[in-house]
């Protein structure tokens, strides 16, 4: 699958193919900030304050051993977690009456 | 007249049989008998439809209604396809009615006395054999007359029937309605409207599913969204509608405007979820975070957005349809792009994770399906936690402050750096300057359009610009050996002076552009040994060596086994995983990448490898192996640069790269042991 084919399979499952090219590639770029800003606020929902704390020392060295330790150890089902918000995400999209964070 | 003909006329009659049925005479047999002007409506009748009420709590339309539920909900779920069944159905029930309406009214008279005879049972006759050449569905009366003869096989339509009729029997009997049925009449009752909406609309395939009924006479029609069923997951909602709950109207509006509408009500609800998500933030911290993966995410190049939020719908975890053509192969390659976006250190961090924890979680290795979902997920979380490490953020794309419009000589939007911002290439373990290149120009979009040839061209063009510096320049630009075919783990390498240069990199992708056919298949087919495939390796040359003679063989058992353990050394660390406290390790020797028989290293000539360039993103979409995968073949040919940099010996022509690894080390140790040049490196 090509970039083009990418794209039109995406804009046609947006339901947003009848929009102006712009105003497409406005709706996936936003829809793409909420997806990585939900997923990562997601993942910090689930560490305890001292992990955060932990965290923060973690992101002034960036050594990508430590950081996967700690997920690893601190957010054990990372894939459900990633996966779950994904949904709610798109389905809140599409739907507007449960969105993200209603519930939070 | 038979038994069953009888039962139609006690039916009719409320009990009567048809011997006590008499005086009304049938003019013209059913011809001539007054259609009634309603679907329930009896004319000519003397009996008032309370008297009726009171006598007759079931009316045959009633019975009709409870039939078509019935057989409706006996059908169950079969969506759209109802539509149209249900329709007939209710034409059918409508017209059974009428029939049953017109018997009556013939066989009653004005002194409410019901008439037979001859004529009435030529009538009667005259509407079975009538029913039974219509097609289903039957009238009432042929489905309660023919009920008893098959009783074997009755479907769920005639044992409502036989449930309904033993019900009224029962009721008559309690009320003590006549033998005679003397007044009976239908009171006039309209068929209650079709609901519409509750018909339920079956999940489509991949694809506009936007499916809207033509509205009906009985108003607006309303559809409150379609629901595709995901393997192995619930039922979600698919994207397809997001208009949300539409109502078909008639508007005056024109398509502009709608669109315009649409667009705003999507614009509000962004915003909606994007206020969510940051309330969601500020009550763990993290708002500072959020505003800078928002900063980080506007200079993501556009077609590598697509690539998130299509991923997110691709991998199936989010709620689209996936169609048969967008295979997981496809999705392999996202992830494959995903990876350079982010920076591979945080994506295999992620894919690690997602991975051991499955394997955990499972005891079992991940199907390709499941390795997907990780690659698209790990993409996600990579990119999104680039944003919150500051040293990794700066070593990849978020460093580089990008701007779009710039137009490439393929006529695509290429995003170019500005001006004096730094383009860096950090070289990790098995990178290449080639690669290095490559990845940045790939995350550009430079390559849009282009063939295998031309892409190669305008990678070589912009390497060989690199090759005209000097050692001294080299290093200062990063490269810490002076060689551009030697580059370390670790090496931040400026790439700007060259790659900066939006006029130069113009000019080749014109070029490319530009190229022949002909040209282009010789740029894909490069012939072996000379200076071209040098130029287009990117790593080691090979030089022409005549084989090694047999009387120069070595013949010390213990350097052989040293030079074993070197290259079985050498290959684990190159592609063993050594997997999260020990699970999921994978010793190199037995990687898909290193022994399969057909694209696994080991067993490939040294040459074919130098001279591989499989695409980052490959057209077919597959995941590729070995010399097929361009992840592999980059550490490959680094691999074998820097063993050659790093031994001086020399691949022979046809010599496969396990052969070529084992002498390079046989001949470094024997040369360590004799202290004295050996003629093995030759």
């Amino acid at each position: 699958m090509n970039d083009q084919e990418l794209r039109t399979t995406l804009i046609t499952e947006l339901g947003i193919k009848e929009l102006p090219e712009e105003a497409q590639d406005e709706i996936v770029s936003k829809l793409g900030e909420i997806i990585l800003k939900s997923v990562t606020v997601t993942i910090f929902e689930k560490l305890s304050d001292d992990a955060r704390k932990e965290f923060e020392v973690l992101t002034t060295t960036g050594e990508a051993d430590r950081i996967r330790e700690f997920l690893a150890q601190n957010v054990p089902d990372m894939e459900a977690l990633m996966a779950e918000e994904l949904q709610k995400t798109l389905v809140a999209f599409r739907e507007g009456d449960q969105l993200i964070g209603d519930n939070a | 007249m038979d038994k069953l003909e009888q039962k139609i006329l006690e039916s009719a009659s409320g009990g009567a049989s048809p011997s006590s049925i008499g005086g009304q005479i049938l003019e013209k047999g059913l011809g001539g008998i007054k259609r009634p002007e309603g679907p329930t409506t009896t004319e000519g009748t003397s009996v008032t439809p309370e008297e009726i009420r009171a006598k007759n709590d079931t009316t045959i339309v009633e019975v009709m209604q409870d039939v078509l539920k019935t057989e409706q909900q006996q059908r169950g779920g079969r969506g759209r396809q109802a539509g149209p069944e249900l329709g007939s159905a209710i034409q059918s029930a409508l017209q059974a009615t009428q029939e049953e309406a017109k018997l009556m009214e013939s066989l009653q008279n004005g002194g409410g006395f019901v008439r037979g005879g001859t004529e009435a049972e030529q009538a009667i006759e005259a509407i079975i054999n009538n029913n039974e050449q219509e097609a289903a569905p039957a009238t009432s009366t042929e489905i309660v007359a023919t009920a008893p003869k098959e009783q074997a096989s009755q479907s769920g339509y005639s044992n409502t029937m036989e449930r309904i009729w033993k019900e009224n029997e029962a009721k008559r009997a309690a009320m003590g309605v006549g033998e005679s049925g003397a007044g009976l009449e239908l009171e006039p009752i309209a068929p209650k409207p079709v609901q519409i909406e509750n018909i339920p609309i079956p999940a489509g395939e991949a694809g506009p599913h936007l499916a809207v009924p033509a509205a009906t006479e009985q108003g607006p029609v309303t559809i409150e969204g379609t629901f595709t069923k995901i393997a192995g997951t619930e039922i979600v909602p698919s994207l397809n509608t997001i208009d949300g709950p539409l109502t078909e109207t008639a508007s005056e509006k024109t398509p502009e405007q709608l669109k315009q509408e649409k667009l705003e009500k999507i614009r509000a609800k962004l915003e909606h979820m994007t206020g969510a998500v940051e309330a969601r933030a500020e009550k763990v911290g993290m708002t500072d975070r959020i505003r800078k993966i928002g900063e980080m995410w506007n200079k993501v190049p556009k077609r590598y957005k697509y690539m998130l939020a299509g991923g997110a719908l691709l991998s199936g975890v989010g709620a689209a349809a996936v169609g048969s053509a967008i295979g997981v192969g496809a999705v392999g390659a996202l992830g494959t792009a995903l990876r350079g976006l982010s920076g591979a250190g945080l994506f295999v961090t992620f894919e690690t994770i997602l991975k051991v924890a499955h394997e955990k979680k499972t005891g079992a290795e991940r199907s390709k399906a499941v390795e997907t979902r990780h690659v698209l997920l790990a993409g996600l979380g990579a990119v999104a936690f680039a944003a919150l490490l500051p040293k990794i953020m700066s070593d990849y794309m978020g460093s580089e402050a990008i701007q779009t419009g710039a137009q490439g000589a393929t006529g695509a939007a290429i995003e170019v750096p500005v001006g004096a911002s730094k383009i860096e290439y950090v070289v990790e373990k098995g990178g290449t300057l080639w690669g290095g290149i490559e990845h940045n120009l790939e995350a550009k979009g430079v390559f849009e359009g282009m063939q295998g040839g031309q892409k190669t061209y305008v990678l070589d063009a912009l390497k060989d610009k690199f090759a005209t510096m000097s050692p001294a320049e080299l290093r200062a630009i990063g490269i810490t050996s002076g060689n551009i075919n030697v580059i370390h783990p670790g090496d931040h390498i400026d790439l700007t002076k060259v790659l900066g240069d939006t006029h130069l990199t113009a000019d080749i992708t014109h070029h490319a552009q530009a190229l022949s056919p002909e040209q282009i298949y010789s740029i894909e087919h490069p012939v072996v040994a000379q200076p071209t495939a040098e130029a287009l390796s990117g790593a080691a040359s090979i030089h022409e060596a005549a084989p090694m003679s047999a009387e120069i063989l070595p013949t010390d058992p213990a350097i052989i086994t040293a030079a074993e353990e070197i290259t079985h050394n050498y290959v684990h660390e190159t592609f063993g995983t050594k997997g999260f406290l020990g699970i999921g390790a994978q010793d190199g020797m037995d990687s898909i990448d290193w022994k399969d028989p057909d694209v696994g290293f080991a067993n490939q000539p040294v040459e074919k490898v130098l001279a591989a360039h499989p695409g980052a993103f490959p057209d077919d979409g597959a995941r590729h192996f070995g010399v097929e995968d361009y992840t592999a073949t980059q550490k490959m040919q680094a691999g074998l640069a820097q063993v050659q940099q790093e031994t001086g010996v020399t691949p022979h022509p046809t010599e496969t790269v396990v052969d070529y690894l084992k002498r390079s080390a046989i001949t470094t140790l024997s040369e360590q042991a004799h202290n004295e040049p050996t003629t093995y490196r030759t």
